[in-house]
């Protein structure tokens, strides 16, 4: 299933898209291939640092809370270097391409472009089952990682983002 | 004697900066780069904050409103200076973006001085100090005292933090009545000159407290290294080492030797002046041949017909060997700084004692149109700065064939050589001739003679004098008619 909605997008992609009227169809197939053309080599980690925050079998609330803590370390790392407006930019950003892949992420991230909606994002994991709240919660993070790779380079990124890897 | 202050001047990393600020940057000045947008600030204070910070000197960069940092940090990283390994320990960014936005300056300033004081950096950026001055609410009669005492203010704090720092602005000229022009110790003013279809950068340093710098307007470049300034040559150097050789330099034509009077003065310039295809680079080409030959190392600067083509395979072999060093002049919009710069490394390299410029008429195209007014100054320039570094110098320049005047120099600048070989073509017979003669070579004796020569494959082959034809300058000589003869022959018609 996830396939077909790929090899759709790559083909609307080989040139601009029409609509019938002649204007130019935008959104949905151009994410996508965004999406799924970032590297995935820091998932491990991630996952890795949420592995610490919480232990084995923890309930969605407990992972819930290990995720928001971990975009408070992203905001308390990255806010003072480019703002907070810079920060919830690029958070919402990543929350919209994830919601592709994870319907119930969708809607936390409507409405709100200029500031980070973390309680819409606790509320929305807590309640999804365990395994579910662990694969969004950690796809929102990883794209946001991609993303500030793709505008400043994986060197910098890391750098700035040293403080939020750190196990408590 | 009450012993002074030493102000202590900083490296700023920014090749022939430092040379224009005088020495360097004073240690505790307080700043502002200006300049239209696309000027170059922000590249000029990320190449400096490179370069300064250090763990005991460490640099905070504030950002405002205008370029996104995240941008800005994308940007900078393309040039060869950027070290993220300095980010975060040495370097740090902190964005004052939100600050600036409620547009009350006193919340700016202590959000200024948190940070001063949690970090205690030796150097401070301020990036763009326009913007924290544009987006404050103004005081209901309109006045700028709030500006004013914010300005002063800072600068005060600074000055107590023992912090170098700079404000970066986008301010359209020097002359604005801004409070901040008075109380900053060093203006650094970054222009982009258009004219025409070219667009030379320039920098000028309008005002450095404590010390002397060169005044005027310096062009720069920006590349992957940054920026480089081409600073004027130094005046007055001491000539490099003349070597204890002959003190007469041979031309690689051997009777062109002996109507120099045996050779040229070593550390002579010498001004080869001709019509076109006259064979003027053939005689530069011998002169750096000749100079291989006797073991000298020469640089040329090529502005006519670049030296890789096969019209000139000695030359290009001798380029390719490295007896000869090419200056590459393809770049666009020149300067006559660029090119004192690049031909003075190519002689220090090489230790080069021989240097060509083929052709100053191809030289002065080449030049940005801004600086075409001052060709003869810039020249003068020139020629001095190669002097003062005991090279023999040999210009070649067209000079269109007129045969009403006789001039050797387009550019009236004839005098500023110290020889001068002029090259004409003649009508004899219906054929075109060539003839060479020297005109003048200083403190020297030399040959008076217009001698005919001619090119074979083997180069420049001058023969003999013409004693039969007078006006040959006049390019269409007549054959001397014998007075006696002619005398008698019309007694003996009568």
């Amino acid at each position: 299933m996830f396939n077909g909605r790929l090899k759709a997008g790559f083909s609307k992609l080989s040139c601009t898209s029409q609509d019938g009227t002649g204007g130019v169809r935008s959104g949905v197939p151009r994410a996508l291939l965004i999406r799924h053309h970032m590297e995935r080599h820091e998932s491990g980690r991630i996952s890795a640092t949420l592995a610490t925050r919480v232990g084995e079998d923890a309930d969605p609330t407990q992972i819930a809370d290990a995720i928001i803590s971990t975009w408070d370390a992203v905001n308390d790392a990255l806010s003072p270097i480019i703002g907070r407006g810079g920060v919830a930019a690029l958070y919402n950003r990543s929350l919209h391409l994830t919601g592709l892949d994870y319907p119930w992420l969708a809607d936390v991230s409507r409405g709100a472009q200029t500031t980070m909606d973390l309680v819409g994002l606790k509320a929305a994991l807590s309640r999804q089952t365990s395994a579910n709240a662990t694969a969004g919660g950690t796809a929102v993070l990883q794209t946001f990682y991609e993303l500030l790779c793709r505008l400043v380079g994986p060197s910098l990124t890391d750098r700035l983002l040293r403080s939020t890897w750190a196990p408590f | 004697m009450i012993p002074r202050v030493e102000i202590n001047r900083l490296a700023t990393g920014v090749p022939g900066l430092d040379q224009v600020l005088g020495g360097g940057l004073p240690e505790f000045s307080f700043n502002l780069i200006a300049g239209p947008p696309g000027s170059g600030k922000t590249t000029l204070a990320h190449q400096m904050m490179f370069a300064l910070a250090t763990a005991e000197r460490p640099a905070l960069y504030l950002t405002v409103l205008g370029e996104p940092p995240l941008k800005m940090l994308r940007y900078q990283q393309q040039f060869d200076f950027f070290n993220s390994e300095l980010i975060n320990r040495s370097i740090r960014f902190v964005n004052l973006g939100d600050d600036t936005l409620a547009g009350d300056l006193n919340q700016v300033l202590g959000r200024i001085v948190g940070e001063v004081e949690k970090q205690e950096p030796g150097l401070v950026f301020i990036d763009s100090f326009r913007s924290v001055v544009r987006s404050r609410i103004r005081s209901e009669d309109g006045t700028d005292a709030d500006l004013a005492k914010f300005i002063q203010q800072l600068g005060m704090l600074m000055t107590s933090w023992q912090a170098t720092t700079f404000l970066i602005g986008e301010y359209g000229s020097g002359t604005d009545d801004n409070p901040v022009f008075t109380v900053a110790d060093g203006l650094i003013w970054l222009r982009q000159s258009v004219q025409r279809n070219s667009m030379v950068r320039k920098m000028e340093i309008m005002k450095m407290r404590g010390q002397p710098t060169l005044p005027g307007l310096h062009t720069f470049r920006i590349g992957t290294a940054g920026i480089q300034v081409f600073a004027p040559a130094r005046a007055g150097e001491a000539p490099a080492a003349v070597t204890a050789a002959s003190s007469r330099v041979l031309m690689g034509v051997p009777l062109l030797d002996d109507m120099l009077g045996g050779g040229l003065p070593r550390g002579y310039s010498v001004l080869v002046a001709g019509p076109s295809g006259s064979g003027k680079s053939i005689l530069a080409a011998a002169f750096l041949t000749e100079g291989a030959r006797c073991g000298e190392f020469g640089v040329i600067a090529a502005f006519e017909q670049h030296p890789d083509q096969s019209r000139n395979p000695a030359l290009a072999q001798l380029i390719e060997s490295g007896h000869v060093g090419l200056v590459d002049t393809r770049a666009p919009d020149l300067s006559i700084d660029e090119i004192v710069l690049l031909l003075m490394g190519e002689i220090h390299r090489l230790h080069a004692t021989r240097v060509v410029i083929d052709s100053l008429s191809g030289f002065e195209l080449a030049l940005a149109p801004t600086f075409r007014d001052d060709f003869r100054e810039s020249l003068a320039r020139l020629v001095s700065a190669l002097s003062a570094a005991g090279v023999t110098v040999l210009m070649t320049s067209e000079l269109e064939d007129r045969y009403t005047d006789l001039r050797f120099s387009p550019y009236g600048t004839a005098f500023l050589t110290d020889a001068i070989i002029v090259q004409r073509y003649i009508e004899v017979d219906s054929r075109l001739r060539r003839v060479i003669a020297v005109v003048k070579v200083r403190a020297s004796a030399h040959s008076d003679e217009l001698r005919e020569f001619s090119i074979d494959g083997d180069g420049i082959c001058i023969g003999a004098t013409l004693p039969d034809q007078e006006g040959l300058l006049g390019g269409r000589p007549t054959r001397k008619v014998d007075a006696q003869a002619h005398l008698a022959a019309s007694e003996a018609g009568r």
